[in-house]
């Protein structure tokens, strides 16, 4: 069968399911019916992408919009979030990084610290993510300082963007960002969790009791990343072929910052503390990511020029903002309230202990961020949840977490902004991310089921 | 290129007029910021950065999109506004409508159904300097329901034109030369403001919908420069003949056999351009018959552009989006926002009393008001180069004050969006730049043939407005 004949069985099963959705029997509004099947005709668009994910969110979008379900402003209305843009500051600071050659030469000052040998390097990269994720609360801010290291790493190497080496550095610094900061406080996800855990579940969420019950899994994930991606993806070249004497020689080339190195230099530093002092100035992430890509660009700086500005892919941020769209129109129609009652009725009687249930809870949150981004599936689900606690008597805290760390299985490019700013440097394909979240996903709900009935209830979360 | 050499280029290409806007920019915002005014702080605050854009623009000084950017995110970053505010501009319907329309335009020339369109009605018609010079001037009518663009509009037809003058043995500086080059250049940026397609038209009714909080139907648009587009067709046909003799009126079989030759080396109809014939011809059905079924223009322009890009369906990929200009897009969603910035803090209000009161003793009746719209429109354009620049800036503040008056905003946001069209320099234009860029005519040429139909613009629309418009019910 031709790739085209496939496309479009594939498209038509998605609309046909999608289509079913309106004529099934459930108490909601027209809107909301609407709105729910265009959701699912968006959801498996992009798990089968018979097209682009960003025009299938942008026309996920019109939709919306032209069937009536929901306002423009609301069909179009993670336009006007800081999230996307916030993105596309971030792809212009890569661009600038890697443009400017600072991502070069950061890539050989830090080789020649941690060593030539690649599984070294990647090991460095996720144990710098992690110790990140305490500094820099966002992932996309992780996700661009770990990109402008690791794009002058692909080319210390001599290969190409998607061999090898480029995809598992890429895939992992990516992947990991967005899961470290599930075990911790730290990102918009466990931020939101904890706040509605003490609202809604009547619990206090301490940052440090928080901190030590996902502290093994931490361990745990480091290495389990760091092996999963040298199965999957074996390096083109071990190490550096002249070793030591290939870095050095290569940061001599590079002689001394040039003037627009130096500029582009200060800037990210600038970005860099501005970011790490966060809880000093209280100035949101996204405000200092668009603001330094937006000076990055400014004529008199002289670090990009207006070409550079146009040449930013524009496709990942319309992913993001439909994405982002989604679930504010999901919310709006109360088609959610109609997912979350066809959901958990069918998860709460699955879930008699904190203990026991783990698992169940864990897949569960797994299958419901098919649904929605972070951190709206954790502001949509977490009260319902929160409740179906208290009235069984399980731990709201308990329950609130695994929910949390459930977050951070994802296997699909639109289900975190994190992932598509990662993926938007071109290194890995959807497919990377498909089979490297599928088998963390597993790793991480095996770590879950030895951690819940074992340290948990020694730090007193039972 | 040694970093050396790239940063003395980027130095080098920094000009005065844009030297000034970098420094006068900034200067501007931080004076009106502290300005000891009577506005309440937000407006001030709003009027400053709206101010510090506005300068950025009509400078030049950067790119568009990016200036349009950097005062949005002053407005969120200084607190004048909240982001969903400042970036309000992308969740309203205008800029997606825009690209729609550079979807639709995206297809007709990548399938070649516009050259083969061009080709085909230049053939037919043909057979003579006059009778070539008439075909052109319809064929870039016609070209403005396809091709949204001016650009490309005047890309597809200047490389057509050019190729016949040569191929009948003239150069480019010849009347025939000069005389096409010249009025396909200028026509592709009067046509648009007639009908709802390109950037200009788009944002100005985006601009009347949401300021004026009026309907602007795409058939009510199109009907009321019906009569227009006619007479500019016949205008331009003889203006030109009249300011450029042809140094031989009878075309040589050359000029005829290499037009029929680039049209039969177009083959017969590739699926594509079939496909893309059919969804164009939905579209224009669709927006030509919008006071029957009410649907939104942007509606049809989008479902059109996305279908175009779907698989077995459409002509164009994932790619083609990619390599879209989305500046035009960036820049039409700042727009709109500093408009909507600027009357959420009352800045607007404030701006409105202070640069239109002059006006007030000059709109006594509608040819007075007319007449005063139009040529204000024109003087503005003068200064505030840019087309979609000049209209963001001061379409919201003209319909503020004319409604205050008691004015209807659809008549008024439809002069002044005609009055964009008027343009007498290249630089006020980047379709003008483009087609001067051919090297065919001179700047006196464009000054001369600009004036003339600056000019018989005005008293057509002298007489449209109180004699024809009434009857459409746009008084």
């Amino acid at each position: 069968m031709t790739t085209n004949k496939k496309t479009l069985i594939t498209a038509l099963l998605c609309i046909a399911v999608s289509v079913s959705v309106v004529f099934l029997p459930l108490q909601m509004s027209p809107a909301a019916s609407k709105a729910l099947a265009i959701t699912i005709w968006m959801v498996l668009f992009w798990i089968f992408s018979p097209i682009d994910h960003a025009i299938t969110g942008f026309a996920g979008c019109f939709l919306y919009w032209a069937t009536g379900a929901v306002s423009f402003e609301t069909a179009f209305s993670g336009f006007s979030q800081d999230t996307p843009w916030f993105l596309f500051g971030a792809i212009i600071l890569g661009t600038m990084v890697a443009q400017t050659g600072l991502a070069r030469r950061l890539a050989y000052s830090v080789m020649s610290v941690v060593g030539v040998s690649y599984a070294r390097i990647l090991l460095g990269v996720i144990i710098v993510d992690f110790l990140m994720t305490f500094i820099v609360p966002s992932g996309i801010s992780r996700v661009v300082i770990l990109a402008s290291i690791c794009l002058g790493i692909v080319e210390a190497f001599g290969v190409a963007p998607k061999s090898n080496i480029a995809r598992g550095l890429f895939i992992i610094f990516t992947y990991t960002a967005t899961i470290f900061d599930k075990m911790l406080i730290a990102g918009a996800a466990s931020i939101v969790a904890r706040g509605l855990i003490e609202r809604d579940g009547g619990v206090p969420v301490y940052y440090s009791q928080w901190f030590f019950a996902y502290l093994p899994c931490d361990l745990i994930t480091v290495a389990a990343c760091w092996a999963a991606v040298l199965w999957l993806y074996p390096p083109e070249k071990k190490e550096l072929a002249e070793g030591r004497a290939f870095l050095d020689l290569q940061l001599a080339k590079l002689g001394p910052f040039s003037g627009r190195e130096k500029r582009a230099c200060v800037l990210m530093l600038v970005t860099l503390a501005l970011w790490l002092t966060d809880f000093l100035h209280h100035i949101p992430a996204s405000m200092i990511g668009l603001g330094a890509g937006l000076a990055a660009c400014l004529p008199k700086l002289d670090i990009m020029d207006s070409n550079d500005f146009k040449r930013v892919d524009p496709l990942p941020i319309i992913l993001v903002a439909a994405v982002l769209s989604m679930a504010v129109v999901l919310v709006q129609t109360k088609a959610i309230d109609v997912i979350n009652a066809a959901f958990f009725s069918r998860v709460n009687p699955l879930v008699s202990s904190v203990n026991y249930s783990a698992l169940v809870l864990y897949w569960a949150g797994f299958i419901y961020h098919f649904f929605l981004p972070e951190p709206s599936n954790i502001s949509t689900s977490m009260p319902l949840l929160m409740g179906f606690a208290k009235s069984n008597n399980l731990s709201p805290l308990g329950i609130g977490m695994i929910w949390t760390f459930a977050a951070g299985g994802k296997i699909f490019i639109y289900q975190s902004p994190v992932l598509v700013v990662g993926y938007s440097y071109g290194q890995f394909e959807a497919k990377d991310l498909l089979k490297v979240g599928l088998i963390l996903t597993v790793v991480e709900s095996l770590i879950l089921i030895l951690l819940v009935p074992t340290l948990w209830p020694l730090i007193g979360i039972r | 290129m040694s970093t050396t050499t790239a940063t003395a280029t980027l130095h080098s290409e920094i000009s005065i007029k844009q030297l000034i806007g970098l420094i006068g920019a900034p200067l501007v915002l931080i004076a009106l910021w502290f300005a000891p005014t009577n506005e309440n702080p937000a407006a001030q605050h709003a009027i400053a950065i709206s101010a510090l854009m506005i300068l950025l623009w009509a400078t030049e000084a950067m790119d568009h999109a990016l200036a349009g950017f950097v005062g949005l995110f002053l407005f969120w970053a200084l607190g004048v506004s909240r982001f969903e505010s400042a970036f309000s501009g992308f969740s309203n319907e205008t800029p997606w409508f825009l690209l729609g329309a550079i979807l639709i335009g995206t297809m007709a020339s990548t399938s070649g159904l516009a050259q083969r369109m061009a080709y085909t009605i230049t053939t037919r018609i043909g057979t003579s300097y006059s009778r070539l010079l008439l075909a052109f001037i319809i064929v870039d009518f016609l070209l403005t329901f396809l091709i949204p663009s001016g650009i490309a509009r005047v890309t597809v037809l200047a490389t057509i034109a050019a190729g016949t003058v040569q191929a009948i043995g003239f150069g480019p500086r010849s009347n025939i030369g000069r005389g096409l080059l010249l009025i396909v250049t200028y026509t592709a940026g009067i046509f648009d403001k007639m009908v709802i397609a390109g950037a200009a038209s788009i944002l100005a009714r985006g601009i009347i919908e949401q300021t004026g909080n009026v309907r602007v139907l795409y058939s009510q648009w199109f009907l009321a420069y019906l009569p227009c587009d006619l007479l500019t067709i016949l205008c331009c046909w003889r203006i030109i003949l009249w300011l450029y003799p042809p140094e031989k009126e009878q075309l040589t079989g050359a000029g005829c056999e290499y037009l029929r030759e680039q049209l039969d080396r177009l083959g017969p109809w590739s699926g594509a351009e079939k496909r893309c014939a059919g969804l164009l011809a939905m579209a224009v059905g669709l927006w030509m018959t919008d006071f029957i079924h009410h649907l939104n223009p942007s509606i049809v322009g989008l479902s059109i552009g996305l279908l175009g890009l779907v698989p077995v369906i459409g002509v164009i990929d994932a790619n083609d989006l990619r390599k879209i200009n989305f500046g035009a897009i960036w820049f039409t969603a700042a727009a709109l926002s500093m408009g909507r910035v600027l009357a959420e803090t009352k800045g607007l209000d404030g701006l409105t009393s202070t640069m239109m009161s002059w006006m007030g003793a000059l709109i006594h009746s509608p040819i007075a008001s007319t007449l005063t719209l139009y040529w204000t429109g024109f003087v503005y354009h003068l200064f505030l180069a840019n087309e979609t620049a000049m209209l963001s800036t001061s379409l919201p503040v003209v319909l503020k004050f004319f409604t205050a008056q008691g004015f209807h905003p659809l008549p008024i946001g439809l002069i002044w969006t005609f009055a964009s069209g008027g343009k007498i320099f290249a630089y006020q234009s980047a379709v003008l730049i483009v087609g001067y860029s051919f090297g065919y005519f001179e700047a006196r040429d464009l000054f001369k043939v600009g004036l003339i139909l600056t000019v018989v613009e005005s008293l057509i629309l002298l007489l449209l407005v109180p004699l024809y418009w009434p009857l459409l019910g746009i008084v």
